[in-house]
């Protein structure tokens, strides 16, 4: 499964890379760290499914969600952020978020959402 | 002071932690404070390392109230186990318990730290809640120090985290050590009066037979035996008839009213009430729990085909 990772934190997209990499079924097929790269990466990579970071340098990662909504792409989002609240959890849910997921708890929640990514049910 | 805030003064002086906090803090750039349960301020205010953020934060009197208000729930959530809340900053806080038996008497705290990098969006949300508090603040300085918060991944975060408990784990270990060697250090009469206790938990002991045997007044042995263990005579010795009753109730053949006879009761209600006060259970869901335990060890034991001998063979026995 093609992955794409958005996050602005170099570490945290590093950690991301190097988990996907002990993952046998899903491979990186592009790095983002703003809502403008975001976009313009998601279309020329085609990825099946995404990590989205909420907290963006030039915007919300919402925005990334509601982007992919409107433009009908058929997407895995796994929505990572720093700073959860009920809110957001459930404003990404309504945009078709898989998971939504707070990185106090490191990323182990991470690859279980992953892992559980039926590659037959995108929901974005 | 209570026992356990003393404790945890000691261990706070102890060189193990000193050299511990010395090396995490420079380690990681983050505040390390080890604290009895209550407190009244906030943990980093003033230490090395806190972050400038909060400090600025917490001079004002709502902004102190939240960072408190933010330590507590991570506090009230670390009764086992770590536990990281965030405060409205986006700014995370973590507890570690300290335990001394099945009791917390403290704990690590860390944080002050984001997990994510910071941006305007994010600056913009503070300032509006401390509008919103009406709290009066240099913004500019605020700024300054928000864009210099330390910020981990998540994977950081949680491996600090780790090291943290795997390091509480040795302050419970020290703090157990303090405590048989202050047992060890009680008044010899307070150690007499124990062993004589223990000899005698099934007989009737009156307070002022052992007071007698101890050639003191029943008044100052009271006081002492209470401020040595912080237990009073009775209930030292309630503790000591259910502990022994306990492990009498492992024995299927006993009923229950000869075991609390045996150990000293005068009545089964008081011993009922008693042994549900100090354990949470009656003695008679106590016995019906260990059976089923011990049934289920020895059906793994008889599974891994241990031999019969060592402990497991009484386990065996009792489960027959």
């Amino acid at each position: 499964m093609k992955v794409f990772i958005i996050e602005d934190a170099p570490q945290t997209r590093q950690e991301l890379v190097e988990l996907l990499a002990t993952l046998e079924r899903f491979e990186v097929v592009g790095q983002a760290s703003s809502v403008r790269e975001a976009l313009t990466g998601i279309e020329a990579a085609a990825p099946e499914a995404l990590t989205l970071d909420i907290s963006l340098p030039d915007g919300s990662g919402v925005e990334v969600l509601k982007h992919i909504r409107r433009r009908g792409w058929k997407l895995s989002v796994v929505v990572l952020t720093g700073n959860l609240y009920e809110a957001l959890q459930v404003k990404c849910q309504q945009l078709g978020a898989v998971a939504v997921l707070d990185k106090i708890n490191g990323l182990g929640p991470v690859r279980e959402a992953l892992l559980a990514i039926n590659p037959a049910s995108e929901t974005c | 002071m209570n026992k356990d805030a003393y404790l945890i003064q000691r261990l706070d002086r102890s060189d193990l932690y000193k050299e511990f906090k010395h090396a995490f803090r420079a380690g990681t750039g983050l505040p390390l404070t080890l604290r009895a349960v209550n407190f009244w301020d906030l943990a980093h205010r003033g230490q090395p390392y806190e972050n400038p953020f909060c400090a600025l934060i917490a001079q004002t009197n709502r902004g102190c109230a939240a960072c408190l208000e933010t330590e507590q729930r991570a506090v009230d959530a670390a009764k086992d186990r770590p536990a990281t809340v965030r405060c409205f900053a986006g700014l995370c806080h973590t507890a570690v318990p300290i335990k001394l038996g099945d009791r917390t008497i403290g704990f690590l705290q860390t944080g002050q730290v984001a997990l994510e990098l910071p941006s305007p969006a994010g600056f913009e949300a503070i300032t509006r809640q401390l509008t919103d508090w009406g709290v009066a603040v240099d913004l500019s300085r605020l700024q300054a120090a928000y864009y210099h918060s330390r910020v981990l991944s998540p994977n950081q975060y949680s491996g600090l985290i780790q090291l943290l408990e795997i390091f509480a784990q040795q302050l419970c270990l020290a703090a157990n050590q303090m405590v048989i060697q202050d047992a060890e250090a009680e008044p010899p009469m307070i150690r007499r009066a124990k062993a004589y206790i223990a000899g005698h938990y099934g007989d009737p002991i009156g307070l002022d037979d052992i007071a007698c045997a101890m050639h003191v007044s029943t008044y100052y042995f009271c006081k002492m035996f209470r401020k040595t263990t912080g237990l009073t005579f009775t209930d030292h010795l309630g503790r000591i008839r259910v502990e022994k009753a306990k492990n009498l109730l492992l024995n299927p053949h006993l009923r229950v009213s000869e075991i609390a006879y045996t150990v000293g009761f005068q009545s089964l209600t008081h011993f009922n009430r008693l042994f549900r006060q100090l354990t949470g259970e009656s003695p008679t869901q106590f016995r019906d729990r260990a059976t089923r335990r011990t049934k289920g060890t020895a059906r793994n034991l008889s599974v891994r085909s241990l031999a019969p001998e060592g402990p497991a063979a009484g386990a065996l026995r009792l489960a027959a």
